[in-house]
């Protein structure tokens, strides 16, 4: 006789759960991960919330990508990242999306940050037959006054001397 | 594009350079290195694959040879020096073979070039002559990371397209390759979206 009730069925078989401490850390389709409700996000859409069995710890489905404790949609950030691998400059990228500049800057920083770790994953155990090496030239900006605050503090004590006519 | 660095002067890059990019390499694999006419490289690449030649002890009077480190013999490294006049042209191209035996002929730094001109169309901070450049070196490394991963993964590169047989239910001719595709390291073109939300876990 076949068993009565509803089958037990895992629908989250491909998420796994993101706590390194756990036993099942990063193993899919264990069965650990269930469902624990929803919540909308700042941007106005839906995001799950899952619980791992075994470890108790609960956790939202963007959790270990960028968009992970991002207020905008998707698909702004999205688009930052495509001006900016496109040869735009930040302060182009914050002008046409509206946004800060110090947003776009995080942004460009947590796709990075994802960007090392995939690659670096993933690219490995190469077999190649040729490497080329050569340099670029390029330069960054010596924030000349902010090196000359540094070398006063260095010689004269703390603060800067305020100028004359105040003193 | 395998690996990068960011610093002051060539020389001091190239040990670093080097190392990052053995990493990336199968354990045991020897390609052929080529590099500019800059000997820092040389200099990285036999310092980690070297042995200890030494020299027998010949019989006659004086102070023996002393033993130094030699590159492997598995190890090739040529490099294609451009020759400039005095006023910084370039009149000719030679290339030469530093360690190993390669054929000379079949070695150059054209891909390397033409990757830096594409670095330098699609990264604003590196444009010549802009004043987008890099305020803080931070900024540098976050775009070079960033787009290291889109160049490895999303951006389809035109000279790895492959030719479609005929006899295809589609109409498309080519099939666009990204480097990690022909690489066989992903089986498709990667969609930005999926790049950035993959999850990685680390020690898995």
């Amino acid at each position: 006789m076949a068993k009565r009730g509803r089958r037990r069925t895992y629908k989250f078989r491909n998420i796994a759960c993101p706590n390194p401490k756990c036993n099942l850390y990063g193993k899919t389709a264990k069965g650990n991960v269930v469902s624990n409700g929803t919540y909308p996000t700042k941007a106005g859409t839906t995001a799950r919330r899952f619980l791992c069995k075994e470890c108790g710890e609960s956790f939202c489905e963007r959790a270990g990508t960028i968009f992970y404790d991002l207020r905008s949609p998707e698909e702004r950030v999205l688009m930052a990242i495509k001006l900016l691998v496109k040869g735009m400059p930040l302060r182009g990228v914050a002008e046409v999306l509206e946004v800060k500049l110090d947003t776009v800057r995080h942004w460009l920083k947590v796709a990075a940050e994802q960007s090392e770790k995939v690659d670096a994953l993933l690219m490995k155990e190469l077999k190649v037959s040729q490497i080329e090496l050569d340099a670029l030239w390029s330069f960054v900006k010596k924030n000349s006054l902010r090196q000359r605050a540094i070398l006063w503090r260095a010689k004269f004590g703390s603060a800067l001397p305020l100028p004359k006519n105040i003193a | 594009m395998l690996s990068f660095m960011i610093g002051g002067l060539e020389p001091s890059l190239a040990v670093p350079l080097v190392e990052r990019t053995e990493e990336r390499l199968r354990k045991g694999s020897l390609p052929v290195w080529v590099s500019d006419g800059m000997d820092a490289y040389g200099e990285a690449l036999k310092n980690r694959h070297c042995v200890l030649k030494i020299y027998p002890r010949t019989g006659k009077r004086g102070r023996p040879r002393r033993d130094k480190l030699v590159a492997c013999p598995e190890l090739c490294y040529g490099q294609v020096v451009k020759e400039r006049d005095e006023r910084h042209r370039v009149i000719g191209v030679f290339k030469r073979c530093r360690y190993g035996d390669i054929p000379l002929h079949k070695i150059s730094t054209v891909y390397l070039e033409r990757h830096n001109l594409t670095l330098r169309h699609e990264n604003r901070r590196l444009t010549r002559k802009t004043i987008a450049f890099s305020k803080k070196v931070e900024g540098l490394w976050n775009q070079l990371f960033l787009y290291q991963g889109y160049y490895n993964f999303v951006r389809p590169h035109r000279g790895l397209r492959r030719r479609i047989l005929a006899g295809n239910h589609t109409l498309q001719k080519w099939q666009r390759r990204t480097p990690a595709l022909a690489a066989k390291l992903t089986d498709h073109v990667w969609s930005l979206k999926e790049f950035m939300s993959k999850k990685v876990f680390i020690n898995y």
